[in-house]
Order: C-alpha cells, then structure tokens, then sequence
C-alpha cells in the first residue's frame, strides 16, 4: 500500500471518528429511549433495553400532532419556495431598479426574534379569530422562512455562469425554458438544502406552536413540550418523543444527501 | 403564457395555504372540555381515567398537558387576553386569589348552590383541608377545587443514619441537619450529606429556600412594604444556604430542582433531601434504589414552630368558558371522594392524590401504604400561611409572596440566589440587587406608599 | 433598450408574492410591538389599567444596568459562535468533500444535530453530559478524581456558546459543502498540475469561489444565532443571575415573568434596532470586500 493510500485510509478513519464524537449526544440520546427511567442516571452504556418508554409515548394522541406537523411543514416548504424562487430569480437575473435594497429589506425582516413578538402576534390572531389554526401557522412560518429562501437561492443563482445562458440566449432559448434547463439543474443541490432547511426549522419550530395552537393545530414541539420536565424522572420518555420526533427530518436529510450526490456526478460547470 | 404559468403557481400556493387551514368543527351541541394542566404523575392519571368521567357523563375532555412554567404562561395569556379558550385550567395556590380578584376564573359557591342536596353531601366540601381551601379562596369565596395538596418535608436514609449511629429529630433545627449532613458527607465516594435546590426559579430554588428565610426570621417586605434585603437576619440565611451546599452539599447545585433531587436520592447518593411532601411516594416506588430505606421528618426550622410550605394544584373555571355547568361537573368529579378511591383501587393507595381532603388520612387503606401520611397532614395543617414570618408581614404565603409580580420578582431573585451559591456573584451584589429589585417592585405595583 | 420597463415590470410582479406575504407577517406585528412599546400594561395587574407613557419604558430600560450587560453578552454570545461556526463548519466542509465509503453516512451525521429541536438538545446536553452528578460529566470527573466542572452554573455563558456552536455548525457545513462541490474539477486539477500545494489551493482557489456561500452562511447565521433562545431557555434559564441571558431571553422574562408587556415590546423594538445595525455593517463588511475579490 503506498504511503498515499494509508494517509487517505488514515484520514477518513479521522473523518468518521471526528463525526461520530459530533453526533455522540443524539446517538447517546437515542440510547436512552430504551432505557428504563432508574438506568438513564448514571451515564451507562450498558442496560436493559425496554420499549416501555415508546409504548408511553406513542399513544393515539400523537397521530394529530404528526399530521399536524406534518401538513404546516410541508405546505410551509412548499409556499416559501414557489414564492421566494421567483423573487430570487427577479433579484439576480431581472432588471430591478435597486436589488440589493430589495435583499436588505428581507433580510431585516427576520431580525426580530420570534419570542419578542409574541404577545403581539398572539393577539393579532385573537382578535382575527384565527387562533389555534394551521393557516396562521403556515403564514406566521411562510413569512418568516420565505426571506431565508431568497437569501440562499441567490448565492446558488449567482454561481450560475453568464456565458451559458447568454449562448443559450443566442441560440434561441427563451428565459422560462432556459429557467427550467439551465438554471435547475445547476442550483438543485443548492434549492434541495434550501427546502430541506426550511422544513426543519417549521419542524421543530416551538415557541409559536405553543402560544399559539391549543387543541386543533398543536403541532408536535407542543406534544414533546409536556415531557420536558415533569415532577419524576422523565429523561428517557423525552429521549423517545424526541427520537420518534427527529426520525422524519433525519429521514428527508438521508434523501437529500442522495441528491447532493447525483448533483456532484451531473458534472460541475464546464469552464 | 408564462404569466399564467406562474399565476396558476401562486393559486397553487394559496390554495395550500387555506387547505392546511382544514378542520373547522362544525357547532355541535356537546363540544369536549378543553383543560390545560400540568404535567404531573397525578394529572397523567387523572387524563388516563378521564374517559369514565366521559362514561358516566357524556361530556368528553380534552387535555392540554404542558410544564408549569408553560403552563401558566399560556393559561395566563388566555384568560388576560381575552381568548377564552380553555375551560378548565389548572392553577396553584399562588395564582388563585389574585384571578379571583382580576374576575378571571368564577366563584364555585354559587355552582355548588346549584347541586342538588344529595350531591353536596356526597363531595362534602367541609372535607377540604381548611388551610388548603382559605389558600384558594379569595374574599371567603372559594375559587378552585384542590386537586392535590403538598407541604415540605426532610427525607432522610434510615440505614445511613443507623450506621452513623445518628438520631434524626423528628422536628429538627437547621444547625441540626446542617452537622448531621456534614457527619455523613463523602464526595469522595460519590455520596453527599444533603440535596437542596439550587435552581432557579420562583418555585424551584426559591420554594426551598423561601422556607429557610422565613424560619430564620428574615422577610421580603415590612409591614410598609419597604425590602427588607438588608437585614442581618436576611444575610445569615443566604450563607447558610450557600454553606450547608458547599460543606455538604450536591455539586452544581445552579442545575439541581426537584427532578433532580428526586433523582439523586432514588439512585442512592445523598443521605438527606428537603423537599416536597408528594416526593415520598417516588422515593418508594419500584425501581428506586432505596425503597422502604427512608425516614421522614418534619421541614427544619431556626425560629419558628413550623415551616414546611403549603402547595395546591387546583381546578378551576375560566369566567369565558362557554360550558361552566359541564366543567363544574369534571371539576366536582376529580376532586371527590370517589375519584380517590377509583384511583386508589385501580392504580394503587400510594398514588392517589395527596393533601386535599381530610377523609383521606384517616382511610386506613392509604395509611397503610403512606408511612409518611402524619406528617404530611402535620404539616399541611400547620403551614403558616397568613403569618409566615417571625415579624409580622403584609402578604401571605409561605414559600412564596402572594402578590402577582411575584413571579418575576421571585424569579429575578432566585437568579441571584444561583449566581452567589455558583460564586458568579458575592453575597454583598446579590443582596443589593434583590434589595434593588424589591424596592422597585414595591414601587412600580403601587404597594409601597411614597 | 425598449424591453427595460417591460423587463423591469415582470420583475417587480415575480416578486410580488413575496413581499407581500412577508410584509404582511412581519411588518404588523412590528407596528403592534411599537405601539404596545408606549404603553404602560401589567397583564396580572388589571386594576392597574392600560395607560400611555410615552416613553416612559424606554427610559426604564436604558436605566436599567441589566440591559447593557444583556446587549454585551448578545453581542459575545453572538461574534464568538459566528466566528467558531465558520471556522469549523470550513474545517468539517473541506473534510466531507470528498469521495469514500461511507461518506453519505457521515454527512448525514455530522448534520444531525440541526434536526434536532434546540430545546431537547438542550435538555440532552445539561442532563445527560454536562451535569456534573448525572452525566458524562459527572463520571469523567469521578474517573479522574477531580471535581466536576460547573459548567451551567460558573460558566453559564460559555457553556451556552458551546451548544450554539455545537447546534450551528452544521447549517454552515451545509451552505459551504453545497458551495464546495460547485468548484469545477478542472480547475483544481489544473492547480494541481501546476504544482499548488494544499494550503495554496485552499486560499487562493477554494475560498475565493465560494465566498458567495461563506457570505450567506455568515450573515443568516449571525441572524439565527442573535435569536438563540431555545437552548437558553431549558438549560440555564438566563442565569444565574443574568450572565447568560441574550437579547431574544431578555424580552421574553420581562413578558412571561414580569408580564409588563409595554417594557418588554421596548425592548424587542430596540433589539430590532440595534441588530439592524449590526448586518447592516456586517452587510457591507461584504460588500466592500466582494468589490475587492472580484477582480
């Protein structure tokens, strides 16, 4: 084996250990769901594995606050996108007057902290009756990631080469076909992040879904929020609920992965 | 053409905005109750055993399970703000008399006119634990239904103690636990003299140690509402606290509340715990280490008789509920007599709600399966709520001071009680800021007269 | 040209929706949040009413020394995990971009601890491995026969920059890889040829091509973390004392503690205020410097 091939064995080994020690806390975390209460304190690798925990927290209850989750983060992604892709686009590529103030302006919009706005918007959806609603949800998220959408998409539009769609141009190519064409597949990596990012922050998104949903729209932070402490050991039920929680985000993250790879073999731009 | 397109996307959009808005239930005659509550042991069987409630009555309740603090955030913004939106809340003897006052939840003695004779006798109101009903009262109205009740006690390792060859009093002194902790320290093996809560928060360390500042003669305010931070007395317990935790204490008390307590004395680490009386069915539960190990004693006291604090969960009616007749139903039934024998029967007599009614501690089922019932009724009992200091005071309240901004003054100082017990602050900054504090609290909710 | 306004109109309605979506949720609850700032409101003192006081919050706020030492630990909290977050999300990105078995696997890891909510990160870490009786902690210490280190408690603040880096790194590992892998091979082979070194390449090809996204990782996650709340929330409450409280935790005890709404929408107005300014300078920290680069 030359010297090379072991540095590189040498260093993915590196890799893989470096990621793990990273990831250690939610491995660690996802241990714990199948411990029994009385073994999760002291720290311990080894136990007596139990489903008690996941029999606790998987009741029939749950199924409304996943398809709750479920339909915001979804309709949430989708919306930002459609909406903010168009405006990214017209930022970079079409003839605005002055986009870099058009960028700041989204940009200063999501400065504020959602928990500083609370009592506000609370009352804003009491008084407009749209209190423990989806809808309210989706816009309240839809307004908040829409700018983060544009933000990112334009870096990934910047990247694309003038020369291409300026000879796509030439030869005849209008500016949707060239969009659909050109434009995607080069940004595809880019805008799968962008949507896979959005659906994680409406995901685990917390303090409005508690304020703001009771009964109907309560999403699944909500559910996760009543075992956060309770008067008796509960660190092990957490670590279910979060597990069961972190599956379907971790799952859409394992499917975009795949994308990024497919991007990497569609070739980089030719110089 | 490409207008279009991007028209139709838009419409696409909007119309997954105004779907996800779905489910608009339709008016029916009978809509379930909706109550908010905490999530406790209790509660969770109360949700599991909600459904016979449904059997008997028709009327199906909805639960909204959330930690205090959220708890009463939310339950706070809905009844201030206007929304209206639970029927049924759960609320502490804290929140009780001032939601009286603002008219947030309903009087319950009208309801109880309502019932039928029959019906009375059986709840039998006059079996509410007194100091427990005047808590929840407010102008000798009664405002909620206790659900459980809890005062403070000390735990300690009947083994531990028995090896040591020590006595524990069962009205012990605070010097008294204080050398009895430090006889039996050994962090070297991991095994600790005495767990109390260093965390903050109004009613997580400063529940605690509220208890130590009044039996050591020390007070928040005078009978003029001027802080009384600054007093010698005020001074001697905040180093007692911060030395009893650092001669014989946990470490890194700043992340030690009551779970943590509990968990630390299950898993056999410390000899003794001051905490709440409902912790000594946890301590025996199975899966405890040191199950059938404990011994129990009265809270420690410097300068009073009694100290132990006085704690309720309570129901309580929303004034905007629209179903107050069905809610007063649920109300009536979770807090009967019946409900604790369901429970008791079902589940087990050491997990049936503590401290709410006085029948309960002379069922000899309970007592059987409660070693520790007589001083949790003592204790109940004797909480000094009206008068919880050595110097008269013009508030009430025993581990707490039962005016509204209490829950951010307390909060603010229990945050300086973390900072001198973890070293960020010394003892001197702490106490002029709380003093601080205080004063300002007096002044801005127009206690103090200037 | 003849097709400018026309040109000029189709982009202002593709971004449409967005501005108005966006206005509409962001705008308004601003404009309540400022008028609410004017207003004197004690939610649990309703006998003491609802009255204007100008700016009589605003006055509280900066006479308050509580505020100056939040707005320095924002702004430490704030600098130290942006500049950490960059640094190893560069380090973990030039890592991962390569081919071998597993790679996928890896990544997928690594960015895991975005999925999860920052509050049960949280909760994980004070508990499980940070506590100094019950975590890792607590038994590494034992194991060594020293003390435990008291980490929510002495170095509240610290602690919490270490689980924001923790919790962050991997959106910038995310924003550069994609960057990363946009770098075409023929340049970096031609680098090669031409005798570049490893570190060579990397200032003088790799960063320069991917500042765009070093840009965006940059400016977003300054904005994310400044409104890190979460995680404060369930591990150290602001504490003790203050010292590791932030701008976003601020507002929320004055609103959920002290339930003085008026004082609380001061602060969240002078929040907004003073993180405008500081992208604003971030903002143009890079333009300047993108006007530098591109040669």
């Amino acid at each position: 084996m030359s010297a090379k091939r072991i540095r590189h064995v040498l260093l993915v080994i590196f890799i893989y250990i470096l990621c793990l020690a990273y990831f250690f806390p939610i491995l660690y975390m996802i241990l714990t769901s199948f411990k029994p209460e009385t073994q999760v304190i002291p720290p311990r690798f080894i136990f007596t594995p139990t489903l008690e925990n996941y029999r606790q927290v998987l009741n029939p209850d749950i199924l409304n606050y996943l398809k709750n989750s479920a339909l915001v983060s979804v309709i949430t992604t989708i919306a930002c996108i459609v909406v903010g892709i168009p405006a990214s686009y017209a930022i970079v590529f079409g003839k605005l007057k002055k986009p870099d103030n058009l960028f700041f302006w989204f940009l200063s919009t999501t400065l504020l902290p959602p928990v500083s706005v609370v009592i506000p918007v609370y009352l804003i959806a009491r008084y407009t009756h749209l209190l423990d609603t989806r809808f309210f949800l989706v816009l309240m998220y839809s307004g908040a990631n829409i700018p983060i959408v544009i933000w990112m998409v334009r870096s990934f539009l910047k990247d694309v080469p003038r020369e291409i769609l300026e000879a796509a141009t030439i030869d005849g190519c209008s500016r949707v076909r060239s969009f659909f064409r050109i434009i995607v597949p080069l940004t595809q990596i880019g805008i799968t992040s962008t949507a896979l990012l959005v659906f994680i922050f409406v995901w685990n998104e917390f303090f409005f879904a508690i304020n703001l949903t009771y009964v109907h729209a309560a999403t699944i932070p909500v559910y996760m929020a009543s075992y956060m402490t309770q008067e008796g050991l509960f660190w092990a039920k957490l670590s279910a609920i979060s597990t069961v929680t972190v599956l379907p985000p971790l799952v859409l993250g394992w499917i975009a992965h795949k994308s990024l790879v497919r991007g990497l073999t569609l070739g980089a731009v030719k110089g | 053409m490409r207008k279009l397109a991007f028209l139709a996307l838009c419409l696409v959009a909007v119309a997954g905005f105004v779907s996800a808005g779905g489910s608009k239930e339709s008016a029916t005659a009978k809509q379930p109750l909706v109550l908010a509550t905490v999530n406790n042991p209790d509660m969770i069987i109360m949700q599991k055993y909600a459904p016979k409630f449904t059997e008997k009555t028709g009327i199906a309740v909805n639960f909204v399970v959330m930690p205090e603090n959220q708890l009463r955030q939310k339950v706070t913004e809905d009844v201030a703000l206007g929304a209206g939106k639970f029927d049924i809340v759960t609320i502490g003897t804290y929140d009780t008399p001032f939601w009286g006052k603002n008219k947030w939840i309903d009087p319950l003695d009208p309801l109880f006119q309502k019932m039928s004779a029959a019906d009375r006798d059986a709840y039998d109101v006059a079996d509410l634990m007194p100091p427990i009903k005047s808590a929840l009262s407010f102008d000798n109205q009664l405002y909620a239904l206790p659900f459980y009740g809890e005062s403070s006690m000390l735990y300690y390792r009947k083994d531990v103690m028995e090896k040591a060859g020590i006595t524990v009093p069962e009205h012990p002194t605070w010097q008294q636990i204080y050398d009895i902790a430090k006889k039996v320290n050994d962090p070297s093996k991991d095994f600790y003299g005495i767990v109390l809560r260093g965390l903050p928060g109004w009613g997580e360390n400063m529940a605690v140690f509220d208890t130590m500042i009044n039996t050591f003669g020390a007070r928040w305010y005078n009978m003029k509402w001027e802080p009384q931070f600054n007093t010698p007395q005020m001074r001697q317990a905040w180093e007692f606290y911060k030395k009893i935790l650092t001669d014989a204490g946990e470490p890194g008390p700043s992340t030690v509340g009551f779970t943590e307590g509990l968990a630390l004395m299950t898993t056999g680490k410390a000899a003794m715990w001051y905490d709440a009386t409902v912790a000594a069915g946890a301590l025996n539960a199975a899966g405890s280490s040191v199950a059938g190990k404990i011994g129990y004693a009265f809270a420690p006291t410097v300068k009073t008789t009694y100290s132990g604090w006085l704690w309720s969960w309570a129901l309580a009616i929303e004034s905007a509920s629209k179903q107050k007749e069905a809610a007063f139903k649920f109300l009536t039934w979770a807090t009967s007599k019946d409900y604790i024998n369901l429970i008791g029967q079902n589940v087990g007599w050491g997990q049936i709600p503590p401290g709410t009614r006085v029948s309960t501690y002379k069922n000899p089922q309970y007592l059987a399966a409660a070693p520790f019932a007589g001083i949790t009724l003592q204790s109940i009992e004797n909480a000094p709520y009206d008068q919880p200091t050595v110097d008269p005071v013009p508030y009430k309240g025993v581990q707490y001071v039962a005016i509204p901004e209490f829950q951010g003054l307390g909060t603010k100082v229990s945050q300086q009680l973390a900072a001198y017990l973890t070293g960020q602050k010394s003892l001197d900054d702490a106490l002029a800021t709380c003093q601080q504090d205080a004063l300002q609290v007096a002044q801005q909710g127009g206690y103090l007269k200037q | 040209m003849q097709d400018q306004p026309r040109e000029n109109r189709r982009s202002r309605f593709l971004t449409l929706p967005a501005i108005l979506v966006v206005a509409v949720v962001t705008q308004v609850p601003i404009l309540v949040t400022l008028a609410l700032s004017f207003v004197r409101w004690i939610v649990v003192r309703p006998d003491l009413g609802i009255s204007f006081t100008g700016i009589g919050n605003y006055f509280l706020l900066f006479t308050d020394p509580d505020f100056y030492a939040v707005v320095l630990q924002t702004i430490e909290l704030t600098l130290v995990s942006l500049i950490a977050c960059t640094i190893l999300g560069l380090f973990f990105a030039l890592l991962l971009n390569r081919d071998f078995f597993g790679v996928n696997v890896v990544r997928t890891l690594i960015i895991s601890p975005f999925f999860v909510m920052d509050a049960v990160a949280g909760i994980i870490w004070k508990t499980l491995i940070l506590h100094p009786s019950f975590g890792f902690n607590g038994y590494i210490a034992a194991f060594f026969h020293t003390k435990p280190i008291d980490f929510f408690g002495a170095y509240s603040l610290l602690t919490v920059i270490l689980l924001t880096v923790w919790q962050w790194t991997p959106f910038f590992i995310l924003i550069i890889l994609a960057g990363l892998q946009g770098i075409s091979e023929e340049i970096l082979d031609s680098a090669k040829v031409d005798g570049a070194g490893w570190f060579r390449t990397l200032f003088s090809i790799k960063i320069p091509s991917i500042y765009n996204h070093i840009e965006v990782a940059m400016m977003l996650g300054t904005i994310f973390i400044l409104k890190v709340f979460g995680l404060i929330y369930v591990t150290t409450s602001g504490g003790p004392g203050v010292s590791s409280t932030n701008l976003a935790y601020y507002v929320y005890r004055v609103a959920f503690y002290g339930w003085d709404v008026g004082r609380a929408a001061a602060i969240a107005i002078v929040t907004a205020v003073l993180t405008l300014i500081a992208i604003m300078a971030l903002f143009r920290f890079f333009q300047r410097r993108f006007k530098e680069w591109e040669v």
